[in-house]
Protein backbone atom coordinates (compact mmCIF):
# COMPACT_ATOMS: atom_id res chain seq x y z
CA UNK A 1 0.00 0.00 0.00
CA UNK A 2 1.00 3.17 -1.06
CA UNK A 3 -0.68 5.64 1.23
CA UNK A 4 -2.55 5.10 4.11
CA UNK A 5 -4.21 7.11 5.94
CA UNK A 6 -5.73 5.97 9.40
CA UNK A 7 -8.40 7.35 12.18
CA UNK A 8 -7.32 10.46 10.89
CA UNK A 9 -8.48 14.25 12.42
CA UNK A 10 -7.72 17.57 12.08
CA UNK A 11 -9.02 21.38 12.03
CA UNK A 12 -8.41 24.69 12.31
CA UNK A 13 -9.05 26.46 16.17
CA UNK A 14 -12.30 25.18 17.32
CA UNK A 15 -13.06 23.20 14.43
CA UNK A 16 -12.41 19.98 13.51
CA UNK A 17 -13.16 19.46 10.26
CA UNK A 18 -11.91 15.96 9.66
CA UNK A 19 -12.77 13.14 11.84
CA UNK A 20 -11.37 9.62 12.25
CA UNK A 21 -11.02 9.34 8.40
CA UNK A 22 -9.38 6.52 6.78
CA UNK A 23 -8.74 6.03 2.76
CA UNK A 24 -5.64 4.27 0.69
CA UNK A 25 -3.91 4.40 -1.99
CA UNK A 26 -2.25 1.85 -3.53
CA UNK A 27 0.32 1.49 -5.86
CA UNK A 28 -0.15 2.42 -9.10
CA UNK A 29 -3.93 3.19 -8.55
CA UNK A 30 -6.02 6.11 -9.64
CA UNK A 31 -8.42 7.15 -6.54
CA UNK A 32 -10.82 9.60 -6.90
CA UNK A 33 -12.40 12.55 -4.08
CA UNK A 34 -15.28 13.79 -4.19
CA UNK A 35 -17.88 15.72 -2.13
CA UNK A 36 -19.97 18.89 -1.54
CA UNK A 37 -17.60 21.85 -0.88
CA UNK A 38 -16.36 22.84 2.34
CA UNK A 39 -16.42 19.10 3.65
CA UNK A 40 -12.63 18.24 4.49
CA UNK A 41 -11.60 17.47 0.83
CA UNK A 42 -8.77 20.25 1.06
CA UNK A 43 -8.22 19.73 4.51
CA UNK A 44 -7.01 16.19 4.03
CA UNK A 45 -5.10 16.71 1.36
CA UNK A 46 -3.23 19.57 3.28
CA UNK A 47 -2.92 17.48 6.51
CA UNK A 48 -1.55 14.46 4.71
CA UNK A 49 1.41 16.96 3.04
CA UNK A 50 2.03 18.00 6.36
CA UNK A 51 0.39 21.90 5.83
CA UNK A 52 -2.34 21.08 8.46
CA UNK A 53 -0.74 19.48 11.35
CA UNK A 54 -2.99 16.17 12.15
CA UNK A 55 -5.06 16.27 15.57
CA UNK A 56 -5.54 12.20 15.68
CA UNK A 57 -5.28 8.47 13.83
CA UNK A 58 -1.71 8.51 11.19
CA UNK A 59 -0.87 9.07 8.04
CA UNK A 60 1.87 6.54 6.40
CA UNK A 61 3.63 6.70 3.21
CA UNK A 62 5.31 3.99 1.58
CA UNK A 63 6.32 2.66 4.77
CA UNK A 64 7.36 5.55 6.68
CA UNK A 65 5.17 7.78 8.98
CA UNK A 66 4.51 10.81 8.07
CA UNK A 67 1.46 12.08 10.27
CA UNK A 68 3.90 14.68 12.03
CA UNK A 69 6.26 15.37 9.13
CA UNK A 70 7.32 18.53 7.84
CA UNK A 71 6.01 19.13 3.87
CA UNK A 72 9.78 19.24 2.79
CA UNK A 73 10.15 15.71 4.27
CA UNK A 74 7.34 14.35 2.78
CA UNK A 75 8.01 16.50 -0.67
CA UNK A 76 11.76 14.14 -0.37
CA UNK A 77 9.77 10.84 -0.20
CA UNK A 78 8.06 11.78 -3.34
CA UNK A 79 4.83 12.25 -2.22
CA UNK A 80 3.67 15.94 -4.25
CA UNK A 81 0.69 17.88 -3.71
CA UNK A 82 -0.56 20.50 -6.36
CA UNK A 83 -2.91 22.70 -4.45
CA UNK A 84 -6.21 24.02 -5.34
CA UNK A 85 -5.76 27.02 -7.67
CA UNK A 86 -2.10 26.69 -7.44
CA UNK A 87 -0.60 30.65 -8.53
CA UNK A 88 2.79 29.58 -8.09
CA UNK A 89 5.35 32.20 -8.52
CA UNK A 90 3.87 35.16 -10.74
CA UNK A 91 7.69 36.82 -10.92
CA UNK A 92 9.07 33.60 -12.05
CA UNK A 93 9.46 32.29 -15.08
CA UNK A 94 7.90 28.65 -16.66
CA UNK A 95 11.21 27.70 -16.50
CA UNK A 96 12.15 28.51 -13.75
CA UNK A 97 9.33 26.67 -11.77
CA UNK A 98 9.93 23.74 -13.72
CA UNK A 99 13.87 23.99 -12.37
CA UNK A 100 12.40 24.92 -8.76
CA UNK A 101 10.27 21.54 -9.22
CA UNK A 102 13.44 19.71 -9.52
CA UNK A 103 14.63 21.08 -6.14
CA UNK A 104 14.49 17.95 -4.17
CA UNK A 105 17.96 15.88 -4.71
CA UNK A 106 16.49 12.58 -6.08
CA UNK A 107 14.68 14.28 -9.09
CA UNK A 108 17.49 16.21 -10.36
CA UNK A 109 19.40 13.27 -11.49
CA UNK A 110 17.07 13.44 -14.41
CA UNK A 111 15.67 16.56 -14.55
CA UNK A 112 16.01 17.26 -17.95
CA UNK A 113 14.08 13.86 -19.36
CA UNK A 114 11.30 15.06 -16.78
CA UNK A 115 11.38 18.38 -18.14
CA UNK A 116 11.25 16.94 -22.19
CA UNK A 117 8.29 14.45 -20.69
CA UNK A 118 6.38 17.51 -19.36
CA UNK A 119 7.06 19.56 -22.14
CA UNK A 120 5.89 16.55 -24.12
CA UNK A 121 2.85 16.20 -22.27
CA UNK A 122 1.74 20.20 -22.38
CA UNK A 123 2.88 21.57 -25.35
CA UNK A 124 2.15 24.77 -24.07
CA UNK A 125 4.84 25.25 -21.59
CA UNK A 126 7.65 24.54 -24.03
CA UNK A 127 5.92 27.41 -26.08
CA UNK A 128 6.04 29.29 -22.97
CA UNK A 129 9.56 28.48 -20.99
CA UNK A 130 10.80 32.12 -21.11
CA UNK A 131 7.67 33.54 -19.93
CA UNK A 132 6.18 34.77 -16.72
CA UNK A 133 3.89 33.10 -15.36
CA UNK A 134 1.64 35.91 -14.16
CA UNK A 135 1.19 36.28 -18.01
CA UNK A 136 -0.21 32.74 -18.43
CA UNK A 137 -3.90 31.76 -18.73
CA UNK A 138 -5.78 29.69 -15.76
CA UNK A 139 -5.37 26.49 -17.95
CA UNK A 140 -1.81 26.84 -18.45
CA UNK A 141 -1.11 28.03 -14.74
CA UNK A 142 -2.73 24.58 -14.11
CA UNK A 143 -0.83 22.63 -16.51
CA UNK A 144 2.69 24.20 -15.17
CA UNK A 145 1.30 23.66 -11.60
CA UNK A 146 1.29 19.43 -12.74
CA UNK A 147 4.35 20.18 -14.95
CA UNK A 148 6.18 21.24 -11.55
CA UNK A 149 4.60 18.41 -9.62
CA UNK A 150 6.42 15.96 -12.74
CA UNK A 151 9.56 17.79 -12.22
CA UNK A 152 10.03 16.02 -8.38
CA UNK A 153 9.64 12.62 -9.57
CA UNK A 154 6.56 12.22 -7.84
CA UNK A 155 5.74 8.32 -6.33
CA UNK A 156 2.12 9.79 -5.25
CA UNK A 157 0.79 12.72 -7.06
CA UNK A 158 -1.99 14.54 -5.28
CA UNK A 159 -4.15 16.99 -7.32
CA UNK A 160 -6.59 19.39 -6.14
CA UNK A 161 -9.65 19.93 -8.54
CA UNK A 162 -7.23 20.55 -11.45
CA UNK A 163 -9.98 21.76 -13.50
CA UNK A 164 -11.65 24.17 -11.41
CA UNK A 165 -12.71 27.50 -13.40
CA UNK A 166 -11.40 26.40 -16.75
CA UNK A 167 -13.31 26.21 -20.04
CA UNK A 168 -14.37 23.59 -21.48
CA UNK A 169 -11.80 22.95 -24.10
CA UNK A 170 -8.87 23.02 -21.59
CA UNK A 171 -10.54 21.11 -19.84
CA UNK A 172 -10.84 18.20 -22.11
CA UNK A 173 -7.23 18.89 -22.41
CA UNK A 174 -6.45 18.34 -18.89
CA UNK A 175 -8.20 15.58 -18.40
CA UNK A 176 -6.37 13.79 -21.57
CA UNK A 177 -3.40 14.45 -19.50
CA UNK A 178 -4.30 13.26 -16.34
CA UNK A 179 -5.48 10.43 -17.96
CA UNK A 180 -2.23 9.69 -19.95
CA UNK A 181 -0.54 9.89 -16.70
CA UNK A 182 -2.37 7.37 -14.86
CA UNK A 183 -2.31 4.91 -17.70
CA UNK A 184 1.81 5.25 -17.62
CA UNK A 185 1.37 3.77 -13.47
CA UNK A 186 1.84 7.02 -11.74
CA UNK A 187 -0.41 6.68 -8.63
CA UNK A 188 -2.60 9.96 -7.86
CA UNK A 189 -5.05 10.94 -5.48
CA UNK A 190 -7.65 13.51 -7.55
CA UNK A 191 -10.30 15.69 -6.07
CA UNK A 192 -12.90 16.47 -8.38
CA UNK A 193 -16.59 18.17 -8.59
CA UNK A 194 -17.00 16.81 -12.21
CA UNK A 195 -18.07 13.15 -11.20
CA UNK A 196 -18.08 12.19 -14.99
CA UNK A 197 -14.54 13.95 -15.58
CA UNK A 198 -13.36 11.75 -12.29
CA UNK A 199 -15.42 8.48 -13.19
CA UNK A 200 -12.97 8.34 -16.85
CA UNK A 201 -9.65 8.95 -15.02
CA UNK A 202 -10.26 7.25 -11.44
CA UNK A 203 -11.27 3.71 -11.45
CA UNK A 204 -12.14 4.06 -7.39
CA UNK A 205 -14.42 6.80 -5.95
CA UNK A 206 -14.38 7.91 -2.55
CA UNK A 207 -16.96 10.29 -1.31
CA UNK A 208 -16.50 12.51 1.69
CA UNK A 209 -19.38 13.84 3.88
CA UNK A 210 -18.77 16.01 6.78
CA UNK A 211 -15.38 15.21 7.65
CA UNK A 212 -15.68 11.02 7.20
CA UNK A 213 -15.35 8.84 4.39
CA UNK A 214 -19.11 7.86 3.48
CA UNK A 215 -19.01 6.16 0.31
CA UNK A 216 -16.65 3.68 -1.60
CA UNK A 217 -16.76 1.82 -4.77
CA UNK A 218 -15.90 1.43 -7.93
CA UNK A 219 -16.46 4.48 -10.47
CA UNK A 220 -18.62 2.32 -12.86
CA UNK A 221 -21.21 1.24 -9.93
CA UNK A 222 -21.49 4.84 -8.69
CA UNK A 223 -24.87 6.22 -9.25
CA UNK A 224 -24.54 9.34 -10.47
CA UNK A 225 -28.47 10.07 -9.44
CA UNK A 226 -27.66 8.85 -5.88
CA UNK A 227 -25.06 11.56 -5.42
CA UNK A 228 -27.11 14.42 -7.01
CA UNK A 229 -29.97 13.40 -4.19
CA UNK A 230 -26.92 13.52 -1.45
CA UNK A 231 -25.57 17.12 -2.91
CA UNK A 232 -29.02 18.84 -3.84
CA UNK A 233 -31.60 16.29 -1.81
CA UNK A 234 -34.77 15.02 -3.65
CA UNK A 235 -35.76 16.05 -7.15
CA UNK A 236 -39.11 15.59 -6.36
CA UNK B 1 32.29 74.36 -15.65
CA UNK B 2 36.15 72.95 -15.97
CA UNK B 3 36.95 69.79 -17.03
CA UNK B 4 38.53 69.54 -14.22
CA UNK B 5 35.59 69.83 -12.02
CA UNK B 6 33.29 67.88 -14.67
CA UNK B 7 35.54 64.87 -14.15
CA UNK B 8 35.25 65.26 -9.88
CA UNK B 9 31.80 65.16 -10.67
CA UNK B 10 31.54 62.02 -12.53
CA UNK B 11 34.08 60.36 -10.24
CA UNK B 12 32.50 60.96 -7.23
CA UNK B 13 28.81 60.10 -8.70
CA UNK B 14 30.66 56.88 -9.97
CA UNK B 15 31.88 56.03 -6.43
CA UNK B 16 28.61 57.37 -4.62
CA UNK B 17 26.83 55.53 -7.29
CA UNK B 18 29.17 51.78 -6.65
CA UNK B 19 27.97 51.96 -2.70
CA UNK B 20 24.86 52.36 -3.16
CA UNK B 21 24.38 50.15 -5.59
CA UNK B 22 25.80 47.00 -3.68
CA UNK B 23 23.62 48.41 -0.57
CA UNK B 24 20.48 48.34 -2.19
CA UNK B 25 20.97 45.04 -3.99
CA UNK B 26 21.42 43.77 -0.78
CA UNK B 27 17.89 45.73 0.38
CA UNK B 28 16.32 44.30 -2.85
CA UNK B 29 17.62 40.81 -2.07
CA UNK B 30 16.20 40.57 1.41
CA UNK B 31 12.86 42.31 0.32
CA UNK B 32 12.29 39.66 -3.10
CA UNK B 33 13.44 36.63 -0.20
CA UNK B 34 11.21 38.29 2.65
CA UNK B 35 9.28 41.01 1.38
CA UNK B 36 10.55 43.32 4.48
CA UNK B 37 12.89 45.89 4.68
CA UNK B 38 15.77 45.35 7.22
CA UNK B 39 17.49 48.27 9.18
CA UNK B 40 19.77 46.54 10.48
CA UNK B 41 21.31 46.71 6.91
CA UNK B 42 23.90 49.68 7.54
CA UNK B 43 25.22 47.56 10.40
CA UNK B 44 26.26 44.88 8.19
CA UNK B 45 28.19 47.88 6.64
CA UNK B 46 29.68 49.09 9.79
CA UNK B 47 30.51 45.40 11.07
CA UNK B 48 32.35 44.64 7.98
CA UNK B 49 34.31 47.85 7.73
CA UNK B 50 35.55 47.00 11.67
CA UNK B 51 36.01 43.41 11.12
CA UNK B 52 38.04 43.88 8.17
CA UNK B 53 40.20 46.75 10.05
CA UNK B 54 40.55 44.34 12.96
CA UNK B 55 42.25 41.52 11.28
CA UNK B 56 43.71 44.51 8.34
CA UNK B 57 45.33 47.15 11.04
CA UNK B 58 44.55 45.36 14.37
CA UNK B 59 46.53 42.04 13.96
CA UNK B 60 47.92 43.14 10.30
CA UNK B 61 47.15 40.11 8.29
CA UNK B 62 46.66 41.88 5.18
CA UNK B 63 43.96 43.68 3.94
CA UNK B 64 42.47 40.67 1.80
CA UNK B 65 42.35 38.36 4.52
CA UNK B 66 40.61 41.27 6.44
CA UNK B 67 38.21 41.01 3.22
CA UNK B 68 37.28 37.81 3.72
CA UNK B 69 37.02 37.76 7.35
CA UNK B 70 34.79 41.07 7.11
CA UNK B 71 32.03 39.26 4.53
CA UNK B 72 32.26 35.84 6.33
CA UNK B 73 31.36 37.19 9.45
CA UNK B 74 28.95 39.49 8.19
CA UNK B 75 27.29 36.94 6.50
CA UNK B 76 27.15 34.83 9.92
CA UNK B 77 25.82 37.67 11.92
CA UNK B 78 23.17 38.41 9.45
CA UNK B 79 22.01 34.49 8.74
CA UNK B 80 21.40 34.84 13.15
CA UNK B 81 19.78 38.31 12.91
CA UNK B 82 17.47 36.78 10.55
CA UNK B 83 17.06 33.89 12.47
CA UNK B 84 16.39 35.94 15.83
CA UNK B 85 15.20 39.23 14.70
CA UNK B 86 12.31 38.17 11.45
CA UNK B 87 11.94 34.88 11.45
CA UNK B 88 9.83 34.06 14.18
CA UNK B 89 7.35 37.25 13.06
CA UNK B 90 6.92 35.89 9.45
CA UNK B 91 3.58 34.79 8.92
CA UNK B 92 2.25 37.67 10.56
CA UNK B 93 -0.07 40.21 9.05
CA UNK B 94 1.78 43.26 10.34
CA UNK B 95 5.08 41.32 9.75
CA UNK B 96 6.42 44.52 7.71
CA UNK B 97 6.00 46.59 10.60
CA UNK B 98 7.20 44.47 13.21
CA UNK B 99 10.30 43.86 11.16
CA UNK B 100 10.78 47.78 11.27
CA UNK B 101 11.03 47.65 14.82
CA UNK B 102 12.98 44.23 15.31
CA UNK B 103 15.91 45.17 12.90
CA UNK B 104 15.98 48.63 14.25
CA UNK B 105 16.71 47.30 17.91
CA UNK B 106 19.19 44.68 15.97
CA UNK B 107 21.05 47.65 14.39
CA UNK B 108 20.82 49.65 17.91
CA UNK B 109 22.45 46.88 19.77
CA UNK B 110 24.97 45.58 16.74
CA UNK B 111 26.25 49.28 17.03
CA UNK B 112 26.52 49.86 20.54
CA UNK B 113 28.44 46.64 20.52
CA UNK B 114 30.84 47.78 18.09
CA UNK B 115 31.75 51.00 20.12
CA UNK B 116 31.81 48.92 23.08
CA UNK B 117 34.19 46.32 20.90
CA UNK B 118 36.14 49.27 19.14
CA UNK B 119 35.61 52.16 21.01
CA UNK B 120 34.74 55.71 19.28
CA UNK B 121 37.77 56.89 17.87
CA UNK B 122 37.81 56.92 14.25
CA UNK B 123 39.40 54.34 12.23
CA UNK B 124 40.37 54.15 8.90
CA UNK B 125 41.04 50.94 6.33
CA UNK B 126 43.88 50.65 4.19
CA UNK B 127 42.91 51.79 0.21
CA UNK B 128 41.91 49.08 -1.91
CA UNK B 129 45.20 49.53 -4.30
CA UNK B 130 47.55 52.51 -3.40
CA UNK B 131 48.60 56.03 -6.08
CA UNK B 132 46.46 57.63 -8.25
CA UNK B 133 45.23 56.69 -11.83
CA UNK B 134 44.52 59.34 -14.38
CA UNK B 135 41.78 58.86 -16.32
CA UNK B 136 40.25 61.84 -18.94
CA UNK B 137 42.45 64.26 -16.73
CA UNK B 138 41.09 63.45 -13.52
CA UNK B 139 43.36 62.51 -10.83
CA UNK B 140 41.71 59.49 -9.52
CA UNK B 141 42.75 57.43 -6.21
CA UNK B 142 43.29 53.79 -7.13
CA UNK B 143 41.30 52.80 -4.42
CA UNK B 144 37.86 54.48 -6.08
CA UNK B 145 38.90 53.57 -9.36
CA UNK B 146 39.47 50.30 -7.93
CA UNK B 147 35.63 50.60 -6.35
CA UNK B 148 34.34 52.03 -9.60
CA UNK B 149 35.58 48.72 -11.54
CA UNK B 150 34.53 45.84 -9.60
CA UNK B 151 30.99 47.10 -8.24
CA UNK B 152 29.44 46.14 -12.01
CA UNK B 153 31.49 42.50 -11.11
CA UNK B 154 30.24 42.36 -8.12
CA UNK B 155 26.52 43.17 -9.00
CA UNK B 156 26.97 40.93 -12.26
CA UNK B 157 27.57 37.54 -10.15
CA UNK B 158 25.08 38.28 -8.06
CA UNK B 159 22.65 39.04 -11.19
CA UNK B 160 23.18 35.55 -11.87
CA UNK B 161 23.61 33.72 -8.79
CA UNK B 162 19.94 35.22 -8.42
CA UNK B 163 18.73 35.12 -12.63
CA UNK B 164 20.24 32.25 -13.58
CA UNK B 165 21.21 29.46 -10.66
CA UNK B 166 18.08 27.17 -9.00
CA UNK B 167 18.58 28.58 -5.20
CA UNK B 168 18.35 32.06 -6.65
CA UNK B 169 14.89 31.33 -8.26
CA UNK B 170 14.28 29.84 -5.22
CA UNK B 171 15.03 33.22 -3.16
CA UNK B 172 13.10 35.06 -5.17
CA UNK B 173 9.84 32.35 -5.18
CA UNK B 174 9.76 31.74 -2.02
CA UNK B 175 7.95 35.00 -0.62
CA UNK B 176 5.55 35.00 -3.67
CA UNK B 177 4.05 32.06 -2.57
CA UNK B 178 4.92 30.30 0.82
CA UNK B 179 1.98 27.45 0.76
CA UNK B 180 3.29 26.31 -3.28
CA UNK B 181 7.43 26.56 -2.26
CA UNK B 182 6.33 24.53 0.93
CA UNK B 183 4.45 21.88 -1.26
CA UNK B 184 7.45 21.77 -3.60
CA UNK B 185 10.16 21.43 -0.66
CA UNK B 186 11.69 24.78 -0.72
CA UNK B 187 13.64 24.94 2.67
CA UNK B 188 12.12 28.20 3.55
CA UNK B 189 14.53 29.08 6.31
CA UNK B 190 17.18 28.04 4.79
CA UNK B 191 16.26 30.75 1.69
CA UNK B 192 15.39 33.30 4.18
CA UNK B 193 18.94 32.94 5.98
CA UNK B 194 21.11 33.05 2.64
CA UNK B 195 19.00 36.00 1.54
CA UNK B 196 19.95 38.30 5.01
CA UNK B 197 23.66 36.64 4.33
CA UNK B 198 24.11 37.34 1.16
CA UNK B 199 22.99 41.43 1.47
CA UNK B 200 24.99 41.42 4.85
CA UNK B 201 28.13 40.37 2.98
CA UNK B 202 27.70 42.82 -0.05
CA UNK B 203 27.00 45.57 2.62
CA UNK B 204 30.61 44.16 4.36
CA UNK B 205 32.22 45.03 1.02
CA UNK B 206 30.32 48.27 0.99
CA UNK B 207 31.93 48.65 4.31
CA UNK B 208 35.27 48.07 3.30
CA UNK B 209 35.04 50.31 -0.07
CA UNK B 210 33.55 53.29 2.66
CA UNK B 211 36.26 52.76 5.62
CA UNK B 212 39.02 53.75 3.20
CA UNK B 213 37.74 56.68 1.85
CA UNK B 214 35.81 58.34 5.04
CA UNK B 215 36.73 57.60 8.66
CA UNK B 216 34.94 54.86 10.28
CA UNK B 217 32.66 55.16 13.41
CA UNK B 218 30.11 53.02 14.88
CA UNK B 219 27.51 55.37 13.33
CA UNK B 220 29.06 55.18 9.93
CA UNK B 221 25.86 52.53 8.04
CA UNK B 222 23.66 55.30 8.70
CA UNK B 223 24.06 57.53 6.37
CA UNK B 224 24.49 55.01 3.14
CA UNK B 225 21.63 53.24 4.62
CA UNK B 226 20.06 56.14 4.21
CA UNK B 227 21.00 56.64 0.71
CA UNK B 228 20.09 53.04 -0.10
CA UNK B 229 16.71 53.40 1.10
CA UNK B 230 15.99 56.55 -1.02
CA UNK B 231 17.55 54.73 -3.71
CA UNK B 232 15.23 51.26 -3.29
CA UNK B 233 11.98 53.56 -3.21
CA UNK B 234 13.54 55.33 -6.42
CA UNK B 235 13.90 52.62 -8.44
CA UNK B 236 12.09 49.63 -6.75
CA UNK B 237 12.88 46.62 -5.23
CA UNK B 238 11.07 43.69 -8.20
CA UNK B 239 13.69 44.00 -10.69
CA UNK B 240 17.50 44.00 -10.13
CA UNK B 241 17.95 46.57 -12.72
CA UNK B 242 15.86 48.83 -10.89
CA UNK B 243 17.88 49.64 -8.01
CA UNK B 244 21.32 49.68 -9.67
CA UNK B 245 20.10 52.42 -12.51
CA UNK B 246 18.33 54.10 -9.14
CA UNK B 247 22.12 54.44 -7.11
CA UNK B 248 24.19 55.81 -9.95
CA UNK B 249 21.20 58.50 -10.71
CA UNK B 250 21.42 58.99 -6.85
CA UNK B 251 24.89 59.22 -7.11
CA UNK B 252 24.96 61.51 -9.82
CA UNK B 253 22.71 63.91 -8.60
CA UNK B 254 24.35 63.87 -4.57
CA UNK B 255 28.15 64.73 -7.13
CA UNK B 256 25.96 67.86 -8.55
CA UNK B 257 24.52 69.34 -5.36
CA UNK B 258 27.30 68.55 -3.48
CA UNK B 259 29.51 70.51 -5.54
CA UNK B 260 26.96 72.93 -6.95
CA UNK B 261 25.08 74.01 -3.53
CA UNK B 262 27.36 71.99 -1.13
CA UNK B 263 27.58 69.24 1.34
CA UNK B 264 25.47 70.87 3.95
CA UNK B 265 22.45 71.12 1.42
CA UNK B 266 22.78 68.05 -0.84
CA UNK B 267 20.25 65.18 1.90
CA UNK B 268 17.94 68.10 1.36
CA UNK B 269 18.16 67.99 -2.36
CA UNK B 270 18.26 64.47 -2.39
CA UNK B 271 15.03 64.34 -0.92
CA UNK B 272 13.32 66.87 -2.51
CA UNK B 273 14.56 65.09 -5.67
CA UNK B 274 12.85 61.68 -4.45
CA UNK B 275 9.40 63.42 -3.26
CA UNK B 276 9.10 65.23 -6.56
CA UNK B 277 9.69 62.10 -8.83
CA UNK B 278 7.24 60.25 -6.64
CA UNK B 279 4.61 62.89 -6.60
CA UNK B 280 4.83 62.54 -10.81
CA UNK B 281 5.06 58.47 -10.52
CA UNK B 282 4.01 57.16 -7.33
CA UNK B 283 5.42 53.63 -9.17
CA UNK B 284 8.87 54.99 -9.10
CA UNK B 285 11.19 55.58 -11.77
CA UNK B 286 11.43 51.61 -12.76
CA UNK B 287 8.08 50.47 -12.44
CA UNK B 288 8.49 49.76 -8.42
CA UNK B 289 7.40 47.44 -6.64
CA UNK B 290 4.39 45.31 -7.08
CA UNK B 291 2.72 43.22 -4.12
Amino acid sequence: MLLEVSGLSAGYGGITVLHDLDLRVDAAETVGLFGPNGHGKTTLLKTISGLVPARGGSVRFAGTDITHAKPGRIVDLGLIHVPQGNLLFPDCTVAEALALGAWPGRARAREAANRARVEDLFPRLAERRRQKIHGLSGGERQMLAIGVALMAEPALLILDEPTLGLAPKVRGELAAAITALAAGGLAMLVVEQDLRFLGAVAPRLVLIDRGHVVLEAPSATIDEDAIMTRYFGDAA
Amino acid sequence: MSGDALATIVVSALVLGSLYAIMAVGLAVVWQALGIFNFAHGLFMTLGAYVAWQVASGASWGLWPGIAAAVAASAVVGAIACELLVRPFLGRKDVVLVAVITTLAGATLIENGVLLAWGGRPKQLPPLSTGTVDIFGAALSAHEATIVAITPLILLGVWLFLGRTRTGAALRAVAQNHEAAALMGLPAARLYALAFALAAGLAAIAGIFLGAIRFMSPAMGGDPLLKAMVVVIFGGVARFAGPVAAAYLIGLVEAVSTYAIGLYWTPSVLFLFMIGTLMLRPQGLFGGARR
